[in-house]
């Protein structure tokens, strides 16, 4: 059976809570800032949310279900997503479901966490059982080691260098200028300066890593008639893809689930690679948004790094790419990185930007990857998103 | 020197990281088997910032993803001299806190 379209849903609302490099305040804190800066943004009362769904990496021990009671709500669809990188593009599927069959009017989607010096270590040492048993007893590298993995075969495979990685870094580094939610938005990377920064895991360096931070994102999902009736820019959903634990047995990951999908992607958009304004991936690291670059057709596998010698991803370039500067700019919120492309993705075909905007923008790719319980992550989703403004 | 890989005595699978049933067909039927541990190095990478503190006076430390003949992948510390791509030996070894690691090493040719 063929994948249903998502007629009549409408996306609004692209809200930020904005980032700090720590922070005393507990998750919840941030689910709640951005619950009230969503609604706020739409005009709409908290009582006329009656979905929600929540992703956070530091609210435990408690999950969505428990934030109804924070908040004094009382909705008839909830939805956890434990699920860190690909959670926003999840969340966005399954609330345009649940409003498509009516089980919801209005989801508030979020992503939210807290940070703290201990956090970032303390998630990673309770992540999963295989990294605990089978990563952490090697030098407890983290992600970063498993990514540094990634990174070397990538570059032994394909011929990739570190300065291809670089210009991935430098063009997200130049389009955070101007984004005030940018961590590191006021401060341009040069090739010298990314080359001559300190090793993390080798062939992995500073500025390949995300910064650790607080932060939230959040968007709506409702129907385009109620999004019309409340004078709301928006978007709709021209296709979405998910798929997890893809490719298992490859030794080391060269490509993920969006290279198992994209055809089914752009065969519900209806329109292919070459018809997006602007991509939003999701960046824990250069090389996947190389990986991304390939695996969602706008090359050919194992040619990113050629195709970034000829195509800049800058916000005035061939190919605008992250254009808030992405995490490696913005910082990593936690599961708030899993929403920050979709949020992106909405800022910038309703002409609703932190920063600056691809002109004219429409049509907008964004993805979603996380959730690395052993040598990989597991899950991928990606959605083509059109403004109606 | 062979190593011991958890294995399930129903259908044969081998696997890694350990599990708790077949990953293949689920059967509740796990033990162990012996294999020579042969296979390559695919990648190495070299941990200069580990996230826990108790690491800090061994750094830095040569990792990789050894794929093991039977297909299996293993994350394991790398032996010094070796060449991403050669073809290595898996062994096990007690580390810093005794627990059982994994080191890969040079596969000793014409013994």
């Amino acid at each position: 059976m063929a994948v249903q379209p998502f007629d009549g849903v409408a996306v609004v609302a692209p809200t930020t809570v904005r980032y700090a490099r720590h922070s005393d305040k507990p998750a919840h804190w941030w689910v709640g800032r951005a619950l009230h800066d969503v609604i706020a943004a739409a005009g709409i009362t908290k009582q006329e949310v009656d979905g929600l769904a929540l992703s956070s990496f530091t609210m435990g021990p408690d999950t969505t279900i428990a934030m109804t009671e924070h908040f004094d709500m009382a909705p008839r669809w909830i939805e956890w997503l434990p699920t860190g990188g690909a959670s926003g593009v999840m969340a966005l599927r399954r609330a345009a479901r649940a409003v498509q069959a009516g089980d919801a009017s209005i989801v508030a989607c979020i992503g939210a966490d807290t940070a703290n010096p201990a956090s970032f270590a303390e998630l990673v040492r309770n992540f999963s059982r295989f990294s605990d048993t089978a990563v952490r007893p090697y030098g407890a590298p983290g992600p970063n080691g498993m990514f540094a993995l990634i990174t070397a075969n990538y570059m032994a495979r394909f011929g990739a260098t570190r300065a291809d990685f670089g210009a991935i870094a430098m063009a997200q580094r130049a389009n955070a200028e101007g984004n005030p939610n940018a961590l590191l938005g006021g401060k341009p990377l040069s090739l010298e300066q990314y080359l001559a920064a300190p090793a993390i895991v080798e062939p992995l360096h500073l500025f390949d890593c995300v910064m650790p931070c607080a932060g939230a994102e959040a968007f709506l999902v409702m129907s385009e008639e109620r999004a019309r009736a409340l004078g709301l820019p928006h978007a709709v959903i021209r296709g979405s893809i998910e798929r997890h634990n893809a490719y298992f047995d490859e030794p080391v990951a060269v490509r993920a689930g969006w290279a198992m999908d994209r055809d089914s992607l752009y065969a519900q958009a209806g329109v292919g690679p070459e018809a997006m304004d602007c991509l939003e991936v999701y960046d824990d690291y250069p090389v996947i948004v190389a990986m991304q670059l390939e695996d969602l057709g706008f090359c050919a596998k194992g040619e990113a790094a050629k195709f970034l010698r000829h195509n800049s991803l800058t916000i005035d370039g061939a190919l605008p790419v992250n254009t808030s500067g992405g995490q490696l700019s913005c910082g990593q919120a936690g599961a708030a990185g899993g929403f920050l492309p979709v949020v992106e993705a909405l800022r910038q075909i309703t002409g609703q930007t932190l920063g600056r905007r691809v002109p004219g923008a429409r049509l907008a790719l964004a993805s979603g990857y996380g959730m690395v319980t052993y040598d990989r992550c597991l899950a991928t989703a990606a959605a083509v998103l059109e403004g109606r403004v | 020197m062979s190593i011991t890989l958890q294995a399930c005595a129903q259908c044969g699978a081998r696997q890694y990281p350990p599990r708790d049933l077949c990953r293949v067909c689920l059967a509740d039927a796990l033990g162990s088997v012996e294999e020579t541990g042969e296979g390559r190095l695919i990648v190495s990478a070299i941990v200069h910032r580990s996230l826990e503190p108790d690491f800090a006076g061994d750094l830095p430390l040569r990792i990789g993803t050894v794929h093991l003949a039977c297909g299996l992948r293993i994350i394991a510390f790398v032996d010094a001299g070796l060449a991403d791509g050669a073809p290595v030996r898996l062994r096990q070894e007690a580390g810093r806190d005794g627990a059982a690691l994994w080191y890969a090493g040079a596969l000793e040719t014409g013994a």
